[in-house]
């Protein structure tokens, strides 16, 4: 089978799998799933009348109408599969605008902070306590909540974004390994933890001499923080090309 | 004979899918041609169809699926098996059952001849 046969087949079941509002990894398995399948009908028509024009228009009418199955498709969706690709949508991307990247950040922190506010209201209405007692222990805890989760919030950006550059360094398709680039991402690497360890501490407590104490802590994982970083860009690397492939196909009638 | 359409299978077709599993795993392809043999050439489906309704079982545990390790042939695309588990079998048993109790009452019905 030739790569334009293929990309026809796909065509097909992109149609029907891109709507379908779930996760990139559930929509992954449909798209694998439905191409073995329609591959192997295209391959059965082929058998059949020797004509791979023919065999296509038998294989598409044999698979059935993709918006109709677009929709039985939606249909097997579970719930939550549904929630984590509201998620997928509202989470940090490496081809977001600043603008859309701080609108996530905003927005991420400040539902963060509301559920876990009203975690923490369950939580104390259900301590016997006092009121005054309780008031109290909310507002320590609201305090640490408001300082901690946009921090939380950053960590987990920057984080993306550098993942994401370490992919496109170590392994861009196309691209040369640029040595000044991938010593830079290694050194970055390396101190990622005992600076974010400080960062953490100092913003919380405003005790640059105490936080240095975390900073010689995150240093103890450093040495293995550029091969974890590396690893993850790996797998990064690999989700990210199975998607494009299908992404880029232009699915119009 | 008249052959039978997606539409009329459906509610039946995920009792149909387990019990053609019942006779061992199988991925999508092989589980319609099961169907097509055991329906003398009768069911007709559209394909894509069958797979909203394994997912759905797969969901509800009553089928289990696993890839093959290789792409088959030169395809490409990895197949995914299906195995039926033991939820799917008591599933099984009582779909049976209220299918020979839907046969029985209906059949008794329209079947009847005045």
């Amino acid at each position: 089978m030739n790569e334009n046969t293929r990309k026809s087949l796909m065509i097909i079941v992109e149609r029907a799998v891109r709507p379908v509002r779930a996760g990139e990894a559930r929509k992954l398995h449909m798209r694998e799933e439905l191409l073995a399948h329609l591959t192997a009908i295209f391959e059965d028509e082929v058998a059949r009348c020797n004509d791979e024009h023919v065999a296509m228009q038998q294989a598409q009418i044999r698979f059935g109408d993709p918006h109709k199955l677009a929709k039985e498709l939606q249909q097997s969706v579970p719930i939550l599969n549904r929630i984590r690709y509201l998620l997928e949508i509202a989470s940090f991307k490496p081809d977001d605008s600043w603008l859309q990247l701080i609108g996530k950040y905003l927005l991420g922190t400040l539902i963060m902070v509301a559920i876990l506010v009203l975690l923490l209201l369950i939580g104390l209405s259900l301590d016997g306590r006092s009121m005054a007692w309780k008031i109290m222990a909310f507002e320590i805890r609201f305090y640490i909540l408001a300082k901690v989760m946009p921090i939380i919030m950053g960590f987990m950006m920057l984080g993306i974004l550098f993942i994401d550059r370490l992919r496109k360094t170590f392994f861009s398709q196309g691209s040369r390994l640029l040595g000044a680039r991938a010593a830079i991402d290694i050194i970055i690497s390396f101190f990622a933890f005992p600076v974010l360890a400080f960062i953490n501490y100092a913003v919380q407590t405003g005790d640059l001499t105490g936080s240095l104490k975390f900073f010689y802590e995150g240093c103890m994982i450093a040495p293995v923080a550029p091969l974890l970083f590396i690893l993850m860009a790996r797998q990064y690397d690999r989700e990210m090309r199975a998607q494009e492939e299908w992404k880029n196909l232009e699915i119009d009638e | 004979m008249k052959s039978i359409e997606g539409d009329k299978l459906r509610g039946h077709l995920e009792t149909l899918i387990l019990s053609v599993l019942e006779r061992g795993d199988a991925h999508g392809l092989e589980i319609l041609r099961r169907l097509e043999v055991l329906g003398c050439g009768l069911l007709r489906l559209k394909e894509g169809s069958l797979y909203p309704a394994l997912y759905r079982l797969e969901e509800s545990g009553k089928i289990k699926g696993f890839w093959e390790d290789e792409p088959h042939g030169r395809r490409g695309a990895r197949r995914r098996f299906y195995r039926l588990t033991n939820k799917g079998k008591r599933d099984l048993a009582k779909g049976r059952e209220a299918w020979q109790s839907f046969v029985q009452v209906i059949g008794s019905i329209v079947g009847a001849q005045t």
